[in-house]
């Protein structure tokens, strides 16, 4: 395993924008993205605030033809996924054509792997493929031999492999191509894999990421029945998302996409490629215990970080900021911040927290690869970013969570830890290009 | 390093259970039977590839947990247990945080069941056709259950494994083509020869047979060749020990479109060019020129079946498909399960195991004697 990787290409939409500069800026300023969830839909009989939209998000208007394939289905996640895709590839290799003789000189050598999450029912598939089917409260089947015989624009949202179709169908991907199914970690796994398959020299090129929307009501409505949502009504949306803060009682669903290109460093050397920075180890793990809690001892996170700073061969001491999955759940702060710790050790130790769900929300299955690229921004750009509303900080979290406004520092490495429902764990850590 | 497989576990229209199920296999019976489910009257076929006997409440280990359990759930759980049960890390004499779970599971829509009961609570009683806000997010949502959601997170199966057999190690869930099973495997032998794990379970599941998904399988374009089926396969996989069969060889690749657009091609081929080029790339690996048996991706359809034998060495060919059904995400383990087992027992020295997914990723494990 010795291969270095860099990133080439990034592609980004998320609630502080659709391009990556936008997003740059956004968490240099400690901007949150929150906004009504009114503005999705009605909720006035629903007890939550706030969610983390794309702003002005319009495919069409972004990739022109490209979106043609993904038109009139109502489904904003694949087109989260493939905007990101385009982006990451048009900025790797300046043109959907070079991107398109790039992956046919590779061949089998050339790979995707996308995380994407839960294809929960829309209300516009509900009323125009369901709904039908039904005779009062129950299914009829008689109904159903009649509704789907008619074509429906939707039922094709359940196959979650269509972005890696559109990405074969367009620019020719000739190697394996998986689709990441991790939940909550599955962003940040598809794309620490997608860095093994290069490191151990079976690929060249890998395109990596997730996407993700679940900002419809049968969405909402299921991680709000959970009690994972913050319920708070008292202040403005962007103020009700707080991790690590006495006040914290939940997350605030987000949404988007973030794909990376991910490159043999010497093949990117060769052509003269941009490093982003480069992605330098993967840890995963199984907490085996609860759906929905992690183990006190938090054995499952501190497993993850251990992994990839073994497979970064990296000291706890290199690492210079966390960027955490800090979802703002009273337990997922108080149990992440107990693992670092013992990866780490306490305050004074432990190298700068903080959580960028406070600005954008909990974007689920494609939170890690999101995470990723404002992790690989920070190193870039020289900024611990902050945790925004952390005002008083509750003393299960009690290490350097950067609280509200970014700080400036030479960073050299990163790690960024997702943790999902299901017990699954994923920790990267990343570098800057120099 | 040589990877083995120590073990095995199935649970597949031909019955549950290794021993049943190649007790079928061997007699070369069908696992197909009448769909009685839900009425089929609606739909382009009336059988199904359905796992008989099994009664996850008798047969599984907590019977509190199966109401949190889709049937892709309780399927996989079965098979996992079989395979390395009651505690993995024991069984396999492993540390469980060197134990991995990588799991292919199905697509995930809700049970009739569910969808039933939250549309009943959504439904606006003056406009039938629409879904009522505020009747959905009312007071009468408490009778919803709020687990029922978990049901269908798509990394559920491997959630229950890994918790009911103490898997504490790497993780990888993918979904939810037939081939990502053989691609799980394939993941789970470079993990073990990098270092990343000593033991892996690869498991894979899925449960066609339930209604959405039985829409989804018209839309895709596969129920007009294959009955709608659920099962699935356990394999633990170790460096190898005496008696195990080995995984030789294998390859992953994209297949071309069949296309100039999309959406005309999803579940199609163009030609059999990339799977001639996988084979090819996964028998040099493996050291071979050809097998003794190809286990390969047929549906009945004449026209694709031509393309994809076009693909294949030159050898015996035998499809699981048309005995069992689609079983889409179960299908590439259940098939290298299979082939282990013909191994195992020396009826054949070497098996290919071939599959596809709807949207062209190709997969492909070779399967050998010690």
């Amino acid at each position: 395993m010795s291969r270095e990787v860099w990133v080439t290409g990034v592609g980004i939409a998320c609630a502080l924008g659709s391009d990556v500069e936008a997003v740059a800026e956004a968490q240099r300023e400690g901007r949150s993205g929150a906004v009504h969830l009114s503005s999705a839909f009605d909720t006035s009989a629903f007890p939550v605030l706030a969610a983390c939209r794309v702003p002005g998000w319009n495919l069409q208007a972004r990739l022109g033809e490209l979106a043609a394939p993904l038109a009139g289905r109502d489904d904003r996640k694949a087109e989260f996924g493939w905007y990101a895709a385009v982006q990451a590839l048009r900025d790797a290799f300046g043109s959907d054509e070079a991107a398109r003789q790039c992956f046919a000189e590779l061949g089998p050598r050339g790979a995707v792997h996308l995380a994407s999450g839960l294809v929960s029912t829309t209300i516009a598939e509900a009323e125009a493929d369901l709904l039908p089917c039904f005779d009062g409260d129950r299914y009829d089947h008689d109904r159903a031999a009649t509704a789907l015989r008619e074509p429906s624009p939707f039922r094709a949202r359940h196959f979650t492999d269509r972005v890696n179709h559109l990405i074969a169908w367009r620019y020719g991907v000739g190697g394996r191509s998986l689709v990441n199914h991790g939940a909550c970690a599955a962003g940040a796994v598809a794309i620490g894999l997608g860095a093994r398959w290069i490191r151990r020299g079976q690929c060249d090129v890998v395109l990596a990421g997730g996407y993700e929307s679940m900002i419809h009501p049968f969405g909402v409505l299921s991680f709000q029945m959970l009690g994972a949502l913050s319920e708070r009504q008292d202040c403005a949306p962007s103020e009700v998302s707080r991790p690590f803060d006495v006040s914290r009682d939940g997350f605030v669903i987000g949404e988007g996409g973030a794909v990376l290109v991910l490159e043999d460093a010497e093949r990117a050397r060769a052509r003269g490629a941009r490093c982003w920075g480069k992605v330098l180890g993967l840890g995963t793990s199984l907490d085996a215990y609860r759906i929905t809690a992690p183990p006190p001892d938090g054995r499952g996170a501190v497993s993850a970080m251990r992994g990839a700073l073994r497979e970064a061969g990296m000291d706890p001491s290199d690492i210079d900021y966390i960027n955490a999955h800090g979802t703002g759940t009273p337990l997922n702060d108080a149990a992440e911040t107990a693992a670092i710790k013992r990866v780490f050790g306490g305050r004074g130790q432990a190298p700068p927290v903080s959580s960028s769900k406070s600005g954008l929300g909990h974007a689920v299955a494609a939170a890690g690869a999101v995470e990723a690229v404002l992790s690989l921004l920070a190193l870039r750009d020289g900024i611990v970013p902050p945790t925004l509303n952390l005002h008083r900080p509750d003393p299960a979290c009690d290490l350097d969570n950067v609280p509200l406004v970014a700080r400036e520092a030479p960073l050299k490495a990163v790690l960024s830890n997702s943790f999902g429902f299901g017990g699954v764990n994923g920790s990267l850590v990343l570098g800057g290009a120099s | 390093m040589r990877i083995g497989v120590g073990s095995v576990g199935l649970a597949t229209p031909l019955g549950l259970g290794l021993a049943a199920t190649m007790e079928g296999w061997r007699a070369g019976r069908s696992g197909l039977v009448d769909n009685d489910r839900w009425p089929t009257r609606w739909f382009l076929r009336a059988d199904a590839g359905l796992v008989p006997g099994f009664n996850p409440r008798k047969q599984l280990p907590d019977r509190k947990a199966v109401k949190l359990m889709s049937r892709e759930s309780q399927l996989g759980l079965w098979a996992a247990v079989e395979a390395a049960g009651p505690r993995g890390p024991d069984r396999f004499d492993v540390a469980a945080d060197r134990f991995a779970g990588f799991a292919a599971a199905g697509y995930e829509v809700s049970s009739l069941d569910e969808s039933e009961e939250m549309l009943a609570l959504s439904r606006d009683p003056q406009a039938p056709g629409r879904v009522a806000l505020d009747l959905l997010f009312g007071p009468g949502r408490d009778a919803y259950n709020p687990m029922a959601p978990l049901k269908i997170l798509p990394n559920m199966a491997l959630f229950h494994a890994a918790s009911t057999l103490d898997l504490q190690g790497p993780h990888l869930s993918l979904g939810s083509s037939p081939a990502t099973g053989l691609a799980a495997a394939i993941e789970a032998c470079d993990a073990l020869s990098f270092d990343e794990a000593d033991a892996v379970l690869v498991l894979g599941t899925d449960a066609n047979a339930e209604v959405f998904r039985a829409h989804q399988l018209v839309e895709g374009g596969v129920a007009e060749h294959l009955a709608p089926a659920e099962g699935a396969a356990a394999l633990v996989l170790r460096q190898a020990v005496d008696g195990d069969p080995i995984l030789l060889g294998h390859a992953q690749a994209q297949e071309p479109p069949a296309g100039p657009e999309p959406r005309q091609h999803y579940g199609q081929i163009s030609d059999s060019r990339a799977r001639a080029a996988l084979h090819r790339a996964a028998l040099e690996r493996a050291g071979l020129r050809t097998v003794d048996l190809i286990l390969a991706d047929l549906w009945g359809d004449p026209a694709r079946d031509a393309l994809v034998m076009k693909g294949l060495p030159d050898a015996p060919v035998a499809s699981s498909r048309t005995r069992f059904g689609w079983l889409g995400a179960a299908a590439g383990t259940v098939d290298l399960a299979i082939a282990c087992e013909l191994v195992r027992s020396g009826e054949v020295g070497s098996v290919l195991v071939s599959a596809a997914g709807l949207a062209g990723d190709l997969a492909c494990v070779i399967v050998g004697a010690p």
